[in-house]
């Protein structure tokens, strides 16, 4: 009787919970130009597709969806393509596409939904899921399928999607959406690799067009400017040398002009550029960002903040130099190959987690490894 | 009217404090959670010299508890929908006391009652001494009939569910991303029957007189989009927002669109004074549900600059006393061995301190790798 009454008391569960089959990835278009991480995205959902035994379905809204994308996207991972076509899906504008994709989402019912965690995922998944009356897990980096027992309703679920996220309490938690469909999240770019690309692979493309009925247009797309984002350098570099508020100072803790620390880092980027060919960027910690250092203007920026509120890194070698390594910072680097850490001191948490510690002043750290690098590269190479 | 969502968050402020002076109306902050907590952090909105707040609404219930952002934002809709009805009854309240004939003088006084507690606008009625042609000023003096008095009465009451901006900040302080703004403009929009759009990310806006309208520039992956919006919208501010400077004209008109400002009485309600449905917040209402946390350290092969003892050549088993090591490649962290089999190794020639040298030969072997 009184788990009866409790069951009255909350949200209703989708109907028809059982029907809804697949993995969704909405696939970013703009400009005409699909974002090539969103392949990620399908890597994800193979992942998740493969614990379950269901299909992996690319979402994908434009006035037109180019063949070349369907078949890109095929041939990286999809078994099929959903192409939701409009006119008024042209450009970017959350309300159209958020009337578009429910529309397709209540016909074809998947039973997940995975969105990129960038700007436009973080603006269209969460409408998107208020009005689908579903939960929404934002800035996942693993997903896992798992049975959940539901402590409130005292009931438990099987084969749910466990969708795990940085946290600031717990390190990383699992949100699970048991009682709604479709369990609908966003992916942090970054946290998996696209699977290699299979040109024998077929896959079957479905072309919707959504009435978008009563659609008021209260947006409207006046242009776009283009900026320089130097995070997409980030997101594919294979070296990282990151600076943190310990730039700021010295070993004895007296100020430091922080231009030096960045012509360091520079010198080690330009270096690893030049003799190996690598792709190199230098990145941020949140800290040093929000410290608005007058000399950093335009060169510490938001674009190219690593960690929790930034980006999320994978290179073969990331460079630490005055980080702390607040949790935040360091889920944001958890998939790197290699984390050196350069810190003078030696209970900095940064430490914790790296391969390679240093426990130095960094204005001197930062020379002697590029001394020491520039050695092995002109002995090796001669 | 402009209502801020995460008050904490200062640009959110800015964004909004910029409406207001701009356009005039006043700034509510309203929140949801525990309100022995969010009380002090009010107050200090209140106090503060620039952008501070005119207002402060609290959605307090120990049922709202445990809310994942789809309860959440339910709830503030809620709330947005009870503070936009509180602003139209209050005007409702005094046309209809013109309406009924009711003597100058009880028009004046529940004029200045409204007044008092920031519901009516400086160009109905002011207590400013530089604000003269208040509507009620005007009636009182018979320089506008009743009828004209309660026709323009009627008018801006119907303003309030068209003239308001919603602000709330990319992420909330606990950690949450910013789901709440758009959330809300899909549950307001519910909640009010019509759809009310939302621009994320934003970096900086201007107010477009003739249309009523925001054009904004908004961050979008690799782009800026600029956009022209309808009002009411909510807005997401972007950390990088900026305010554009005031223009000079119109802050006359911007006055009389202002309130009284800083009614410090702070209003805490509950599930029911919002009317929400029990089933649609807190934990009852929220479709995810948090679970265990799981720790993220994973055990690594550390190797320290100038301290670690690591392997100078590939080297064989080695036997000391019964027991046997290895074999070890060049460069295998040698640390945990017992220390007579590291000092013997280090005499050898087969081990070493690990140094820059070694660091930078790893670090090219991984980028070349």
């Amino acid at each position: 009787m009184a788990q009866a009454q409790q069951v009255l008391n909350v949200l209703p569960p989708t109907p028809d919970l059982e029907s809804y089959r697949d993995v969704w990835v909405f696939i970013e278009i703009l400009k005409g130009n699909m974002l090539s991480y969103c392949l990620e995205g399908i890597a994800a959902a193979r992942k998740i597709a493969s614990k379950v035994n269901m299909g992996v379905g690319a979402l994908v809204a434009s006035d037109v969806v180019s063949e070349e994308v369907v078949k890109t996207l095929i041939e990286y991972g999809a078994d099929y393509v959903v192409a939701v076509e409009h006119p008024y899906l042209a450009d970017y504008e959350p309300f159209a596409y958020t009337r578009a994709l429910e529309e397709v989402v209540r016909e074809r019912k998947p039973w997940a939904l995975i969105f990129m965690a960038d700007e436009l995922g973080r603006d269209l998944a969460p409408r998107l899921a208020y009005r689908l009356v579903t939960g929404l897990a934002t800035d996942n980096i693993d997903y896992d399928v798992e049975d959940f027992y539901h402590g409130l309703l005292k009931e438990k679920y099987t084969n749910i999607l466990a969708q795990i996220r940085p946290d600031f309490a717990t390190r990383i938690a699992k949100i699970y959406t048991p009682r709604h469909r479709p369990q609908i999240a966003s992916l942090r770019p970054g946290s998996f690799k696209p699977l290699p690309r299979d040109p024998s692979r077929k896959g079957e493309v479905y072309r919707y067009k959504p009435s978008l009925s009563n659609y008021q247009r209260k947006i409207r797309v006046l242009g776009y400017e283009v900026i320089e984002d130097r995070g997409a350098e980030l997101l594919e570099a294979k070296l990282i040398v990151s600076l943190g508020l310990g730039i700021l100072r010295d070993a004895e803790g007296n100020p430091k002009n922080p231009l030096e620390a960045v012509e360091l880092a520079k010198k080690i980027i330009d270096l690893v550029r030049n003799k190996l060919g690598v792709k190199a960027a230098m990145g941020a910690s949140r800290a040093l960002i929000h410290a608005d250092v007058k000399e950093l203007s335009g060169i510490i920026t938001h674009d190219i903040q690593v960690g929790q509120t930034g980006k999320t890194v994978s290179p073969k070698v990331y460079i630490a130099a005055g980080i702390s390594g607040a949790i935040q910072h360091r889920v944001g680097i958890l998939r790197a190959g290699n984390i050196v850490s350069i810190n003078i001191d030696p209970k900095a948490p940064i430490h914790e987690i790296a391969h390679y510690v240093i426990i130095e002043d960094l204005y001197k750290a930062l020379p002697k490894l590029y001394e020491a690098l520039l050695r092995k590269i002109e002995g090796g190479g001669g | 009217m402009d209502i801020v969502l995460n008050p904490y968050d200062r640009k959110t402020i800015e964004a909004a404090d910029y409406m207001r002076r701009r356009v005039g109306g006043k700034l509510i902050a309203l929140s949801m959670g525990p309100h022995p907590k969010i009380i002090p952090i009010m107050n200090e909105l209140f106090d503060a010299e620039i952008s501070g707040i005119d207002d402060a609404y609290i959605m307090s219930d120990k049922r709202m508890a445990g809310s994942d952002t789809w309860a959440t934002s339910y709830t503030l809709s809620k709330g947005i929908s009870k503070i936009l009805s509180i602003h139209r009854e209050a005007i409702e309240a005094l046309a209809k006391a013109v309406d009924t004939g009711e003597p100058i003088e009880r028009v004046e006084a529940l004029a200045a009652d409204l007044y008092r507690r920031n519901l009516l606008p400086n160009k109905i009625y002011s207590d400013k001494p530089s604000i003269r042609e208040t509507l009620i000023n005007m009636l009182s003096e018979g320089k506008i009939s009743r009828e004209e008095a309660s026709k323009i009465l009627w008018e801006e009451a119907n303003k309030i569910y068209r003239d308001f901006m919603i602000f709330a900040g990319m992420k909330a302080s606990d950690g949450e991303t910013g789901n709440v703004g758009p959330q809300v403009a899909e549950a307001l929009s519910q909640e009010l029957g019509f759809t009310i759009p939302h621009v994320s990310f934003v970096l900086d806006f201007e107010y477009i007189g003739e249309r009523n309208s925001i054009v904004a520039r908004r961050k979008l992956v690799n782009l800026i989009q600029v956009v022209e919006v309808e009002i009411p919208a909510v807005l997401t501010i972007h950390v990088e927002y900026s305010a554009p400077p005031i223009p000079l004209s119109g802050r006359r008109w911007s006055l009389l669109n202002s309130y009284r400002g800083k009614n410090r009485d702070i209003k805490i309600y509950n599930a029911d004074d919002i009317k929400a449905d029990p089933r649609f917040i807190g934990l009852a209402g929220s479709p995810t549900v948090v679970g265990p946390g799981v720790d993220i350290s994973r055990p690594y092969v550390r190797k320290v600059v100038g301290s670690s003892l690591i392997a100078a050549k590939d080297i064989d088993k080695v036997s000391y006393g019964d027991k046997t090591y290895g074999p070890y490649k060049k460069g295998d962290l040698l640390d945990s061995l017992p220390e007579e089999v590291k000092r013997g190794l280090m005499s050898k020639g087969l081990a070493k301190i690990f140094d820059y040298d070694d660091l930078a030969e790893e670090i090219i072997n991984a980028l070349r790798g």
